[in-house]
């Protein structure tokens, strides 16, 4: 291998190192469950998630959102956007984060993003506060980073209309 | 409107509201992206799709739209009883409609057929098909036809025995009964169905009621009172008529409507109605009283008779 082809390889290894760096080895990964109750032995009503793949109108479906930085750098700034399917009506105050965050959402399918309280939606020309069967995306702005080969988890509720 | 039908029209609004669902075999798909900053540099990536099916929901409701009971009168054809179901599920579903006539029946008819109402008027008539089966679209509803001949009832049955009938509807993809019963892939697409609420099965009830007039005796006596204080028919006069209706019958009965035109040459004298020597009013809307100006007649609408009791109807006429 001459000097040429040597550095030809050099650059095309860091290049796909760095593209493996920042699309592969940090991964967004969906996961649905379906929410039951069952009673425990002592007769108290308790959830429970299934994995399941078939729903029915009624059922509360989780959604769950794994981030995985598998780099060895931290990741900061992290936004997460999840559109709500239209079939499914989000449930009030079911957003959460492991990690401290902040939760808005969008009535107009992620033009404009706002606090519950202050998430307005246009109805024959009168303003309303939105309902969560609204909304139509969740975000989450996670406030810290993530450090390196860990992962982390943001997660909503809706109901199959 | 009376409240009656609007019972029924606030009922199957209910219904609607609760009959929408997202049809089956619906596919849901959520995706999520994220956006960070990695060595300070922007980055964006997706997740994968999840996909979950929207299995199908076997339901249904069944509710009598007759009013109830029915009364089948000597003069008259039996009158049909009519039921609504409704596909409450959220697929496409076909549903096998059955009879029986229920062990507090007073007496069974015979030959009794199911109809739909294939052209959606609400009336049975010849385009409607004779058939115990029907295919719904979801959330859709349709009008159930019980029919039943005069010829039929039992001869010799006493006045205001009923006969009693349970309508059955039932999934034909399930409707086991119990709640939650899965039918891997039989749902529309092939998507699982399974049994709701009430494992797929609804029933209703209808009544039919024997009428028979015959069983209530009325008479009628009139006493006349003239201006000149005498007893003679004559212009002025009036007549105060007493009608007694005694029940011969072995059963209360119901809903007895008594109505008696004004004779001729008479005007009916205004407040003069009374029941059991009580007043009724002449407006039709006060009490079961009225004088009807439109036919010229009185009506008074009792309740109800028990086995050898006589109510007493009073109303004034005067001669023209």
């Amino acid at each position: 291998m001459n000097k040429k082809t040597t550095v030809l390889f050099s650059i095309a290894t860091l290049f796909a190192t760095s593209i493996y760096a920042l699309s592969g080895k940090v991964s967004l990964t969906s996961h649905s469950y379906k929410e039951i109750v069952v009673k425990d032995k002592s007769g108290h009503q308790q959830h429970k998630l299934i994995d399941t793949k078939k729903v029915l109108p009624g059922d509360i479906v989780v959604y769950h959102n794994v981030i995985d930085n598998g780099t060895n750098k931290s990741i900061k700034h992290m936004v997460i956007n999840n559109p709500i399917p239209k079939e499914m009506a989000y449930i009030s105050q079911s957003a959460k984060c492991k990690t401290p965050c902040k939760i808005l959402f969008s009535a107009d399918n992620g033009k404009h993003f706002n606090t519950p309280e202050n998430l307005t939606i246009l109805t024959n020309g009168v303003s309303h506060i939105a309902k969560p069967s609204e909304y139509t995306n969740v975000r989450w702005i996670l406030n810290k980073p993530l450090a390196k080969h860990k992962k982390t988890l943001v997660n909503y509720k809706a109901k199959l209309r | 409107m009376n409240l009656h039908k609007l019972l029924f029209i606030l009922f199957f609004i209910h219904i609607s509201i609760y009959a929408k669902g997202t049809t089956a075999g619906t596919l849901i798909q959520n995706v999520a992206t994220l956006d960070f900053e990695l060595d300070d540099k922007k980055s964006h990536v997706q997740s994968n799709i999840v996909s979950d099916v929207v299995a199908q929901l076997l339901d249904l409701s069944l509710d009598s739209i007759s009013l109830s009971p029915l009364q089948i009168t000597n003069k008259n054809n039996v009158p049909i009883l009519k039921f609504k179901l409704t596909n409450t599920g959220n697929g496409n579903d076909k549903f096998k409609i059955e009879f029986r006539t229920t062990q507090k029946s007073d007496f069974n008819m015979e030959n009794i057929q199911i109809a739909i109402d294939k052209n959606y008027n609400q009336k049975y008539d010849q385009n409607d098909q004779i058939s115990d089966q029907i295919l719904l679209k979801e959330d859709e509803e349709i009008v159930i036809f019980v029919i039943a001949n005069f010829s039929d009832i039992p001869k010799n049955i006493n006045h205001s025995l009923q006969s009693i009938i349970e309508l059955k509807a039932s999934s034909l993809i399930g409707g086991s009964g119990i709640r939650g019963k899965i039918y891997p892939k039989k749902g529309v697409g092939g998507v699982d169905a399974i049994d709701g609420d009430q494992g797929a099965i609804d029933t209703a009830k209808g009544i039919w009621e024997y009428i028979n007039k015959q069983q209530l005796i009325i008479t009628q006596t009139a006493t006349i009172e003239d201006p000149y204080g005498t007893h003679e028919p004559i212009k002025d006069a009036i007549i105060n008529y007493d009608i007694k209706i005694h029940s011969i019958a072995n059963k209360k009965i119901h809903n007895i409507h008594f109505k008696n035109p004004i004779p001729k040459h008479t005007t009916y004298v205004k407040c003069s109605i009374f029941y059991e020597n009580r007043p009724l009013s002449d407006s039709s809307d006060e009490d079961f009283g009225e004088f009807n100006t439109k036919d010229n007649l009185i009506k008074v609408d009792i309740n109800h008779i028990h086995p050898n009791q006589t109510k007493h109807i009073n109303f004034k006429v005067k001669i023209k």
